[in-house]
């Protein structure tokens, strides 16, 4: 059956007036850093911050005003508000940035929103470390709204379509009415994240007065730290990003707050609840620890046998920082980019692609294929291959554990490895185009077009100001696909597609 | 995932808080011992400098 | 749905009425929505005053070690690296010289020249300052007063020893350019001190130019357009209010 009707006035009525209420939430957030930027007296950030939450919220008071309507929100046009949210969110998100003179042209403003509202973290603006600090608490708040924001419409929505949902989020219920799930998730992920929030910031600020911070400024790095670690989204008040610290105490708060936000809310559900068995019997739990490991250990391999270094403790430092900062998708780096090229080796970095690439927990904040999809369609290969190997007769079922024990069915392996696949080929052709400027080594390609697709953010000195237009937008593309996880993206495309089909017959549906 | 039907007290906070902080630095004990068993492994073989 | 008919997304045979046109139209606008939104902000970035550079006065900056960056791999044989070596030319370091090929630098004392930013760690005899050498730092000074992009921060980590980092003064963030420090020191590529981290360990110091406030001229353009944005904004929302009540 398919997914997408053609849609009416009244289905683009609904998607309007849901997308105007997230522009509304946009125009609210950008009022956040207003009074801070008028105590700072940073009056043309104040100026660029009240423009946008202008922009932003004359045009949700408008979609309030008139394309009010009664009907429920289904599935498909859930899908279709939460695509419109990232693309068209980015580009209201975009206009402070544009006005603020710090970017190349409007494309590398809309690259650093995308980049903030899909956690990704690779950012192209110029001269960073001489930001406002409202400028910067609002691409902060930016990665903190997309990570929850992805969190409440994957838990939510993305769940309630059950079965046929290609992303594959196992689900109890099969609920038709979205909002009434979305209130109540977002209720649980708001519990969760104060909670975090509160542990984590205070954390953060003692280890940044330890380290040597005055009191404001290790307020402020504790913030930013915090917003952008739990949403794993990896942007940095400081252009040297976690190097600028020099303390091992701030690192391992802030690996402590990636871990955190990488971990599945099904298993903070679980946790919340008393639940602890959970985490160990969860799919997820073991994909990561197993999957985790052989990368640390071929990464910790790669970088005493190319020399880079020779101590524990500097690998723990920087090789095992730089992967959970990979595998959690945030994307904090302790390194220099180009020394992952230039000082790393081959085998490191290659552990490194490894570990973007498969990325962290679904329903989490992380991006990536992410580890249930991984361990799913291993299981599936695995399956196949033993119903090779065992006679005809032979019945062979296998299962794995989110909740409760579940049986893999054909169409949830099949839902997995699909998606798996998508993200294979959003990474080849991030890649690919990067190759066509030459002067990239295929490493830099690769690891940039890993980095972005999945939602990372490590940057191994591709993206920069002054980028390659085409490749900017090709880099935008992939981070909106990976992270509405292709599916919201192609329901879009169905719907825009729909207008340019010429109607024949009327379609029933079967 | 059954969401949201529960009431949870600040005391789940604090206990979900803890948790997952134990089981972070659990898994980074683990990890600072393989890596340290990886280094002492290489240089045994005589691996790197 | 699963087999679901008739719930959502207008289903059971399509929908009625000229409704062709009329989406049409909704998308048309929403596109041309946002290519204003685009012009918008671009003449407003275009309309900003242009400011004079704040350029800090540093007399006798030495030349970098090399014109341009040099890469190099972990995997080149040691003959590469010091033929890299002769090339080099007395002068100071770069950070984008020495992430090309940190090996190059490892245990050579260097000279470097940068601007200290976002903040001076002091702690265990010392501090650890961020030395910035980009045009922002050495030429043009921080963007906000002038409006000329030139591409990411780049800078090296400095350790300084107590003694050297008392007369810093504030670090260069917004509306201030930072202290700009001449170091003499020895590179260490994986600095046991710091974690691996690539670090530049100072013997001596020399602010070049002290730590300077720095404003940015007021965009009057901008603000009138945020106002109006402002006033739009609650005018519409009050509408949307008597509607709903309506």
């Amino acid at each position: 059956m398919s997914a997408v009707l053609r849609p009416s006035v009244e289905d683009l009525r609904l998607i309007g007036f849901y997308l105007g209420r997230v522009l509304t939430g946009l125009g609210l957030l950008m009022l956040v850093p207003l009074p801070l930027a008028a105590v700072l007296r940073e009056w043309n950030a104040l100026s660029a911050l009240l423009l946008g939450a202008g922009i932003a919220l004359t045009l949700g008071a408008l979609a309030d005003a008139h394309l009010r309507s009664r009907r429920q929100l289904g599935w498909s046009h859930g899908m279709v508000v939460v695509a419109l949210a990232w693309i068209v969110g980015s580009a209201v998100a975009a206009v402070p940035m544009h006005v603020s003179g710090r970017f190349a042209d409007p494309l590398a403003a809309l690259f650093e929103a995308a980049s903030a509202l899909t956690t990704t973290g690779m950012s192209v603006i110029n001269d960073l470390d001489h930001l406002e600090a409202s400028m910067n608490l609002y691409r902060h708040l930016l990665q903190i709204a997309g990570g929850l924001g992805i969190l409440i419409v994957v838990l939510a929505l993305f769940s309630a379509g059950g079965s046929r949902v290609s992303t594959l989020y196992v689900s109890e219920a099969r609920d038709e009415r979205i909002l009434p799930n979305v209130l109540r998730t977002s209720r649980f992920i708001a519990r969760v994240t104060v909670a975090f929030g509160v542990a984590g910031t205070t954390a953060l600020a003692v280890a940044l007065l330890a380290a040597g911070f005055g009191p404001w400024r290790a307020l402020e790095h504790a913030v930013s730290l915090f917003f952008s670690s739990f949403s794993t989204g990896g942007f940095s008040v400081m252009q040297s990003s976690m190097i600028a610290y020099h303390a091992p105490a701030v690192e391992v708060v802030v690996l402590l707050i990636m871990f955190a936000g990488m971990l599945s809310f099904g298993l903070h559900h679980a946790v919340w609840r008393g639940d602890v068995a959970e985490v160990r019997r969860h799919v997820e739990t073991r994909t990561l620890a197993l999957v985790g490991t052989s990368l640390l250990v071929l990464l910790t391999v790669g970088l005493v046998r190319s020399g880079t270094y020779g101590d524990v403790t500097a690998i723990l430092r920087r090789g095992l920082f730089t992967l959970v900062s990979a595998i959690s998708s945030t994307g904090h780096q302790v390194n220099a980019g180009d020394t992952y090229l230039s000082d790393w080796g081959v085998l490191a970095p290659a552990a490194l692609v490894g570990a973007m690439a498969i990325g962290g927990m679904a329903s989490s904040t992380a991006g990536g294929i992410k580890a249930l999809r991984v361990a799913l369609a291993v299981k599936a290969v695995v399956h196949d291959i033993r119903r090779f190997l065992l006679p005809e007769s032979a019945v062979v079922v296998t299962t794995y554990h989110v909740g409760r024990r579940r049986i893999l069915r054909p169409d949830v392996s099949r839902a997995a490895t699909t998606v798996l696949l998508l993200y294979v080929v959003s990474f080849l052709l991030g890649t690919m185009v990067a190759l066509t400027y030459g002067g990239l080594d295929v490493t830099q390609a690769l690891f940039e077009a890993v980095s972005v697709g999945a939602n990372i953010g490590i940057s191994i000195g591709v993206v920069q100001p002054g980028m390659p237009s085409w490749l900017q937008l090709v880099y935008v593309v992939q981070m909106l696909l990976g992270r509405l996880e292709f599916v919201a993206v192609l329901v879009l495309v169905g719907y825009l597609l729909s207008f340019v089909r010429t109607p024949r017959r009327r379609r029933r549906p079967s | 995932m059954v969401v949201g039907r529960e009431r949870f007290t600040p005391r789940a906070d604090v206990r979900g808080v803890a948790t997952v902080v134990a089981v972070g630095l659990g898994m980074l004990g683990v990890a600072a011992a393989v890596v340290a068993g990886v280094v002492a492994v290489l240089r045994l073989a005589g691996v790197g400098a | 749905m699963s087999g679901a008919a008739g719930t959502s997304g207008g289903a059971a045979g399509g929908t009625v009425g000229p409704r062709g046109g009329r989406t049409r139209w909704a998308l048309l606008g929403a596109v041309a929505l946002l290519v204003a939104l685009v012009g918008l902000a671009s003449a407003l970035d275009r309309a900003a005053p242009r400011a004079e550079r704040s350029a800090p006065a540093i007399a006798d900056l030495p030349a970098p070690v090399l014109d341009a960056p040099i890469p190099c791999r972990r995997s080149d044989p040691d003959e590469v690296v010091t033929a890299l070596a002769d090339r080099l030319r007395p002068g100071r370091i770069t950070a984008a010289i020495v992430v090309a090929c940190p090996r190059l630098f490892d245990g050579r004392e260097v000279v470097h020249v940068g601007e200290v930013v976002g903040d001076v760690l002091r702690r265990d005899g010392g501090a650890w300052v961020t030395l910035n050498d980009d045009p922002y730092a050495l030429e043009l000074g921080p963007f906000g007063a002038h409006r000329e992009r030139a591409g990411f921060n780049t800078g090296l980590s400095v350790w300084l020893p107590d003694g050297l980092h008392e007369d810093l003064g504030p670090a260069g963030r917004h509306g201030r350019r930072g202290a700009v420090l001449r170091v003499e020191g020895v590179l260490r590529r994986a600095d046991p001190a710091d974690g691996g981290g690539l670090t530049v360990r100072a013997v001596s110091a020399e602010v070049l130019a002290p730590s300077t406030p720095v404003t940015a001229p007021v965009d009057r353009t901008l603000a009138t357009a945020a106002g109006v944005a402002a006033l739009t904004a609650a005018a519409a929302g009050l509408h949307a209010r008597r509607r709903r009540r309506g």
